[in-house]
């Protein structure tokens, strides 16, 4: 009885022509790239961020013990909370950035840690005895055992970066972003728009995934073939 | 400079891990201990490579530079034995001699697979050449040939006699023919 409502539930062909329609229209793309740059980059500098920290909080508990509050405060505050309270300080367009950064980076930040405190103990005292730099002993011990680590995390945090950067854009109604589109298809009770949005979205995040997974795991087969 | 072991003990909690030990190294001698399980000699090895610090006694004359062979492999399973054996050498050993070392152990035709591909007799070589080829006043070895058969043990066994020339060597060892041959001192603990 719902498929006879378009309003509400549109039949998944109408929305299979809404997304061709889409694809064909100039600001479709324009409209992608402006999320995708900002999320992917909101995901880049979290992932190098927490990566560095994660590390060094590993080596240093008292960088932990630092951290340990901001880390803990982004994990339990609604994202919503954030997304308003950033709005006091950032202009719409570069919310989503700071948003995504602010959701991935305590999902890699924990995961490395977790991985830097569970390395093979054995293997550490190896690099006591023979003196190994600790440079190298990063990159040949610690850094092989964080891979399952990171994969995961990895895994976790890029669905997470989108669902929480185009959250940004919607809120924040983000001029020229995938979130702005979101928003007037609920304005204007256009269902089609916004279920062929969300498809354009889940393929993008999914689409990501798969190749960053796909690079990072590259990466590193070709660190271990040396 | 010899190493002096005085009255050495080391206890987890409750628990002896190393009841009163004394002994001399001398400089340059090869050393064999021998005992049961559980006795302390690995604890012994770990107080030597400065892993633990003894509950009471003392250990004086240690060298700055000193090798191992673990109990356990301790190789980084994914990288191949030539990077594994750099790994611990850094620039002190250039490349042709670790490749000699590990051709001469018989790994030549695995030098470049990753080591969790290696066989446990090939993974213990590549363990020993790491040691053998890090340059050190003092050589300790925690059962050494062990899961090597008869004709690699010997092979490696000389190697172990030929790069250790002039060195102290400490082999940890159940087996009292591995002793013999090595023909050190023997201490049974």
């Amino acid at each position: 009885m719902l498929l006879d409502l378009p309003l509400l539930l549109v039949p998944p062909l109408e929305v299979v022509k809404r997304l061709w329609g889409l694809v064909r229209e100039s600001d479709f793309w324009r409209t992608l790239l402006f999320s995708f740059s900002r999320i992917v980059l909101g995901f880049a500098i979290a992932f190098v961020l927490a990566c560095v920290l994660g590390v060094l909080s590993g080596k240093w508990p008292l960088l932990e013990t630092l951290l340990w509050p901001y880390v803990i405060t982004i994990k339990t505050v609604p994202v919503a909370s954030f997304i308003i309270l950033s709005l006091f300080f950032l202009s719409a367009r570069r919310l989503s950035t700071f948003i995504s950064f602010l959701m991935v980076f305590p999902v890699i930040y924990s995961n490395v840690l977790e991985g830097i405190r569970s390395t093979d103990k054995e293997l550490l005292e190896m690099g006591q005895v023979f003196r190994i730099p600790w440079g190298r002993r990063l990159l040949y011990i610690y850094l092989p055992h964080l891979k399952p680590f990171l994969f995961s995390a990895c895994s976790v945090a890029l669905g997470m970066s989108w669902k929480s950067g185009v959250a940004a854009e919607v809120i924040g109604v983000a001029s020229g972003s995938i979130g702005e589109k979101l928003y007037e298809s609920k304005i204007y009770f256009m269902t089609e728009d916004l279920l062929a949005w969300t498809v354009v979205i889940v393929l993008v995040s999914v689409l990501f995934e798969k190749l960053f997974l796909r690079l990072m795991r590259t990466a590193f087969d070709l660190w271990e073939a040396q | 400079m010899d190493i002096s072991i005085q009255d050495v003990t080391k206890t987890y909690g409750d628990k002896l891990a190393l009841p009163p030990f004394s002994a001399t190294l001398k400089e340059g001698e090869i050393v064999c201990l021998l005992g049961q399980s559980g006795c302390g000699k690995t604890t012994l090895l770990r107080l030597l490579l400065g892993l633990e610090t003894p509950t009471a006694g003392t250990i004086t004359g240690l060298p700055s530079r000193i090798s191992a062979v673990f109990q356990e492999d301790r190789l980084c399973p994914a990288f191949s034995a030539v990077t594994n054996v750099s790994l611990a050498l850094g620039r002190r050993v250039a490349k042709p001699q670790i490749l000699a070392l590990l051709k001469s152990l018989e790994l030549g035709d695995a030098l470049k697979k990753p080591v969790r591909e290696l066989s446990g007799g090939m993974q213990r070589r590549v363990s020993i050449a790491r040691s053998l080829l890090c340059p050190a006043d003092l050589y300790v070895m925690d059962e050494p040939f062990k899961g090597l058969d008869e004709d690699t043990r010997k092979t490696v066994m000389d190697a172990v006699l030929d790069r250790t020339r002039g060195k102290t060597l400490l082999v940890v060892t159940h087996d009292p023919e591995e002793a013999g041959y090595l023909g050190g001192r023997i201490i049974r603990m």
